[in-house]
């Protein structure tokens, strides 16, 4: 049987678009009996992932000097985890 | 994936294999040290008016999620789409260029790339004339001024990153089909430095405006 090798760049614009149908399906229709903080956690949980590829396969930074890959990846963990502890821990004024 | 050089060094087989690869030239920032200065300066903008938009939420969840719902996320996860189409025809232009291909190969990588851009503005554009049309502006409410800033401090940043690579592609296609004919390595870089870091923006702001959480 014939094996096909993707290219390392196909292979990630594969996996951002397979993450992205995920998120765009989740955002249409919730799965039936999660609860908000699980959508939350999956939506936000794949946008950090998604950014890592983009970061360390497509920026270089899997290259770069350390301080360079931790403060971007960092920038990007210090996002996704505020926005799902505003999203958690902050209840809506009522 | 790479060896380490221990293992490479310890067969014949392995000799062989690290004097023909390419010599190790350790960590290595790609682009020039002014984008990622810029780089930093622009994450650091988003990064906070996502958390103050993500505070905003929190605070009014039914107000936004009212008005978030007047938003089309297919057409949101289509744009994501053709961003990240654009960020791998980058790449695909900057591997060429690492592995000697004629310039005009690199141009066919920046011209796909730019179509892809080309179709995130058409799209973003007609949400926005769409949303202007039903008055919902700047001054609407909380949810209105964060969407314009938000969307369209980034469309902005997708254009100057058009701007880019378009002179990127001129120089390629200048080069014909000459290997090292084009841009240098070192501008190619730090053109797809700017956008993919539009494209890195774009996959946290997709998920925090358009899909209701």
């Amino acid at each position: 049987m014939r094996r096909i090798v993707l290219n390392r760049i196909t292979r990630t614009v594969l996996l951002l678009l397979a993450g992205t149908a995920l998120t765009w399906r989740v955002g249409e229709a919730p799965p039936a009996g999660w609860p908000r903080w699980a959508v939350l956690l999956l939506v936000f949980g794949l946008a950090f992932v998604k950014g890592r590829w983009v970061a360390l396969r497509f920026m270089g930074l899997d290259q770069a000097p350390a301080l360079w890959r931790r403060a971007v990846l960092g920038w990007l963990l210090a996002v996704v985890l505020g926005i799902a502890a505003f999203g958690l821990l902050w209840p809506p004024a009522g | 994936m790479s060896s380490t050089p221990g293992a490479a060094t310890s067969t014949a087989t392995g000799q062989a294999l690290a004097t023909a690869a390419p010599t190790d030239e350790g960590p290595r920032l790609a682009g020039d040290l002014t984008i990622w200065a810029v780089i930093a300066l622009e994450l650091a903008t988003f990064g906070l008016l996502f958390l103050a938009f993500a505070a905003m939420r929190a605070r009014h969840a039914a107000a936004f999620g009212a008005d978030q719902a007047q938003l089309e996320l297919s057409a949101g996860a289509l744009n994501t789409a053709w961003l990240v189409l654009g960020s791998g025809s980058v790449a695909r232009a900057v591997q060429a260029a690492q592995q000697g291909r004629s310039s005009r190969q690199v141009a066919a990588w920046l011209g796909a790339a730019l179509l892809f851009g080309a179709a995130f503005m058409v799209l973003k554009t007609t949400e926005f004339l769409h949303h202007a049309a039903a008055g919902r502006d700047l001054s609407n409410n909380d949810f209105w001024m964060f969407y314009w800033l938000l969307a369209g401090f980034h469309w902005m940043h997708v254009a100057a990153a058009m701007v880019f690579l378009a002179v990127l592609t001129g120089l390629a296609l200048r080069g014909g089909r000459s290997p090292g004919g084009g841009p240098s390595l070192h501008a190619l870089e730090t053109g797809a430095a700017f956008w993919h870091m539009v494209d890195l923006l774009w996959l946290v702001l997709f998920p925090l405006v358009y899909v209701p959480w």
